[in-house]
């Protein structure tokens, strides 16, 4: 009888668990929050040790690194507005009815999932003449923040240098 | 030198390295206490097996818009595991078989169903990283990690407390039947046990890496040692020591975790098979 319990304690322990649905994002990264995703905002246990004013370079992480520090971007954005970010992938650029959407991609090191950041130039630049070709390698700094739009939160980088 | 120690540090002030770290410490922990008995009783497959069947059973939660994939996981799993290990022998369709058709038979309808219903924009990324576990150890919570720690804790008391159970019937089932043992009910312990592996294995290294974690270090460990404890100590001590490398590597090198890990597993198998040969153990 004890054994049975033990057992039926071991499924419905199982049963507690909230994980996140697979690692998906397109082009433009958008972060559209579930509430599986607005669960884990409330973990301030997941946040970075780093002070909140404190630059993130990924340009100095492994691609295992940047492919994880950019899904906590996504999923615990409160954690990082205002700071500034700074990354390097490739470019990418989606055509929207309103505005043109531009955005920095990386991939993970299985090369079969990528998410990426918006980024919004200081200085604007003409399109297609003055901005790098679609996929081509960039490197881009700008403030990370969050903005709202038809009813989804998506994260991006403000007042954003092309640096290569 | 200097440098990769510093950029290990460096990592470790993330969480989310730290988690990865002690999950994939407990599953392989986990998954190497089992997994000598798993290939003694020659189900070595049962672990890519049951793999497909938890990626099937993710695949019909998403098609049903469940927010929690997990339980729906968990049970369909278990009862697979049941019908291989419990029943599997006694059937008309036997061990190796069955484990080929549940696996192969899950994973094609999981792919289906994925296809055919998913709203995801990135599909084919949405199932390689299930397959291969891409990052998904390094995106855990700590809600997360608590309960793998609970599980892999009750796992582990399990294998501790029926360890002399597991040990008669990994060995001669009928002669534990004879001297008292009730095998069936350890039979069916064995295959809940082994389902919740599978399914927070999935995290560490994907779908069709599992088997690596169950049977790479318990034959590792057969090279060189002979006797059923010896065995298991060395092949949870090697697991660890290699999820942890493989961890690590990942991270410093920017690889794949699941098959780095895998990688790391694989030379310990060429290591332990050479100094097997040398010092004359077994073959």
């Amino acid at each position: 009888m004890k054994r049975t319990l033990l057992l039926l304690f071991l499924i419905l322990t199982l049963t507690a668990c909230n994980k996140d649905p697979l690692i998906s994002a397109s082009a433009p990264a958008q972060s559209e929050r579930s509430d599986s995703s607005a669960e884990r905002s409330q973990d301030p246990q997941t946040s970075l040790p780093q002070a909140s004013d404190r630059p993130i370079d990924l340009t100095v992480m492994s691609g295992t690194m940047v492919y994880a520090e950019v899904y906590q971007m996504m999923v615990q954005p409160e954690n990082y507005l205002g700071r500034e970010v700074t990354m390097q992938g490739v470019f990418s650029v989606y055509e929207g009815s309103n505005r043109n959407y531009y955005a920095c991609v990386i991939a993970d090191a299985a090369a079969c999932c990528s998410q990426g950041i918006e980024f919004v130039l200081e200085e604007p630049l003409k399109y297609p003449e003055e901005y790098p070709e679609s996929g081509s390698e960039i490197k881009v700094q700008g403030i990370f923040d969050t903005y709202e739009e038809e009813g989804y939160s998506y994260c991006q980088l403000i007042h954003a240098k092309l640096l290569s | 030198m200097g440098s990769i120690l510093d950029q290990l540090i460096f990592y470790f002030q993330f969480p989310f390295v730290r988690y990865a770290l002690i999950v994939g410490v407990l599953i392989a922990l986990c998954s190497a206490l089992f997994g000598v008995t798993l290939v003694l009783k020659r189900f070595s497959f049962i672990g890519d097996g049951l793999s497909h069947v938890a990626f099937g059973a993710m695949a019909i939660a998403s098609v049903l818009n469940l927010t929690n994939e997990m339980p729906l996981m968990l049970i369909i799993t278990t009862l697979s595991a049941v019908l291989l290990l419990r029943t599997g022998q006694k059937t008309k369709i036997k061990g190796d078989a069955a484990i080929a058709l549940i696996s192969v038979g899950s994973l094609a309808i999981g792919y289906l169903l994925m296809n055919l219903f998913s709203k995801s924009s990135n599909l084919s990324g949405d199932v390689c990283s299930t397959l291969f576990g891409s990052t998904s150890i390094l995106t855990l919570t700590k809600a997360e990690v608590w309960l793998c720690v609970i599980l892999s804790a009750i796992v582990v008391a399990l294998f501790l407390l029926f360890y002399h159970q597991i040990f008669s019937i990994t060995f001669d089932e009928d002669f534990a039947t004879a001297t008292g043992t009730r095998a069936k009910r350890y039979n069916l312990l064995i295959a809940v046990i082994t389902a919740v592996i599978i399914v927070l294995a999935m995290n560490l290294v994907g779908s069709l890496l599992i088997s690596a974690l169950v049977i790479f270090p318990a034959l590792s460990a057969m090279r060189v040692f002979k006797n059923f404890l010896a065995v298991t100590i060395c092949s949870a001590v090697l697991s660890v020591v290699c999820a942890v490398l493989g961890i690590l590597i990942s991270v410093v090198a920017g690889t794949p975790v699941g098959s780095t890990i895998v990688a790391v597993d694989l030379a310990g198998f060429i290591v332990f098979s050479l100094i097997g040969s040398f010092s004359g153990g077994k073959r």
